[in-house]
């Protein structure tokens, strides 16, 4: 069973958000530009809050870390694929053991793809391309941002059900970021409403959707 | 037409160029998104040979590594001969006029690479040194080629600074663009003619291959 995250963030003029994520989905909704983005760039390590902002995976401390030690994987939503490496490479890139980047090719159903480069491959298969390699290396933490943006909608149902599946399976703190309600709905055991920088509400997605 | 001066010159930018390549894209690493203290001098410094005019840099080369300097002298009792008016000396020179090209398009090279590949990699467990290995390096190879083959170019055609800390030493030091203005000055007009038409030739070749390089940056993958 994973820990618990507990974020508290400050960006001055930006954000202003305390949120906790147990184990299974946690969706940060809410239109574009109110800082979900940011949120799980400073959760990742990438951007460097205020002082005062802590990120706690248990007892752990993960803001005194830098972002190559969190173990913190993000799925970016532009995929942000190494486009000079085959995708078999990308996923081995941050795989902690030998065998996990064909495995998890495999299970995201891409290994005929592993010998491609990212501009060979489909939108669905980059897509699942970057979670198996989010997912390779282990991570403590599982960070998807729009991960379902710009797929067709049987696409989108699948990689839902696959990705609704493996954090079930792993048990992992994940934080979802998107602005579509049916995401939101369909994947969530709690959403947190984003709006201006600040938690507006949190709680079982029917109620939080719902509300205004 | 004299084959050994323009030979000379091609060795020397071959030796230059290697050299250059490995500090320039050293120093475009450290100076690429890493702040430290003094890194604006640094780069300052780097840059200097464009802008100075040669004379000038070639004095200061003689004042650092002349004979009676802590450097020169050091070097000369490590290895039993002088830096200035040697090849080494001409391959020093070359270096210097090569440096601010490597690294002006290392560094733009490396800028231009997209902060969510690097960030993806330092989630992915990739410290600071295997980022700029294998992500920023081989997505910044078309710039750093561009800087090295003008760094090569303008190793080649060294006139000022080879002078200064080479002299012109024919058969020792005298390279092809200082054989050329020694033709010139003795109405060895046809040999000058020569020597100047395979420079430039090299030059616009060079040019060509900036070009190419450029255009491939710009299409990305």
């Amino acid at each position: 069973m994973g820990s618990e995250l507990h974020v508290k963030v400050r960006v001055p003029g930006r954000l202003d958000v305390e949120l906790s994520v147990p184990p299974g989905i946690t969706v940060l909704f809410g239109p574009s530009g109110a800082g979900k983005s940011t949120c799980l760039s400073v959760i990742a390590g990438l951007l460097e809050p205020e002082v005062g902002s802590t990120v706690k995976l248990g007892d752990v401390e993960l803001s005194k870390l830098p972002a190559h030690e969190r173990r913190v994987a993000l799925m970016f939503q532009s995929l942000a694929l190494f486009p000079h490496l085959t995708a078999h490479q990308n996923v081995a890139y941050g795989a902690r053991a030998p065998g996990e980047a064909t495995k998890w090719l495999e299970r995201m159903r891409v290994q005929h793809v592993a010998a491609r480069r990212p501009g060979q491959l489909s939108g669905g298969e980059a897509q699942r391309v970057a979670l198996a390699r989010a997912l390779a290396s282990e991570p403590r933490v599982l960070l998807l941002d729009e991960p379902f943006s710009a797929m067709d909608f049987e696409l989108r149902r699948a990689l839902r059900d696959e990705v609704r599946g493996i954090v079930a399976q792993l048990q992992l703190p994940t934080l979802l970021v998107t602005h579509d309600r049916d995401d939101a709905a369909e994947l969530a055991a709690r959403v947190v409403r984003l709006s201006e920088g600040r938690v507006t509400a949190v709680g079982p997605p029917d109620e939080v959707l719902s509300s205004r | 037409m004299s084959w050994e001066p323009l030979l000379r010159s091609f060795e020397v930018a071959l030796i230059a160029t290697v050299v250059a390549g490995a500090l320039g894209v050293a120093l475009a690493g450290l100076l690429t998104r890493r702040r430290f203290p003094g890194s604006g001098l640094v780069d300052a410094l780097v840059t200097a040979p464009m802008v100075l005019p040669p004379t000038v840099l070639g004095y200061y080369l003689l004042v650092l590594l002349g004979r009676s300097s802590a450097l020169g002298g050091l070097y000369e009792r490590v290895f039993g001969a002088p830096i200035v008016f040697t090849q080494t000396g001409a391959v020093v020179a070359a270096t210097v006029a090569a440096l601010p090209f490597v690294v002006r398009s290392a560094k733009a090279a490396i800028e231009d690479v997209d902060v969510r590949f690097t960030g993806a990699a330092r989630t992915l467990g990739a410290g600071p040194w295997r980022v700029f290995t294998t992500i920023e390096l081989p997505l910044s190879l078309a710039g750093i080629t561009s800087g090295l083959t003008l760094g090569f170019a303008r190793a080649l055609g060294d006139f000022g600074v080879t002078l200064m800390i080479a002299g012109n030493i024919p058969g020792l030091t005298q390279t092809g663009a200082l054989a050329i203005y020694d033709a010139v000055q003795a109405n060895r007009d046809s040999q000058a003619a020569g020597m100047a038409a395979v420079m430039a030739a090299i030059a616009v070749a060079a040019l060509t291959v900036v070009a190419r390089l450029t255009r491939a940056r710009r299409h990305g993958f």
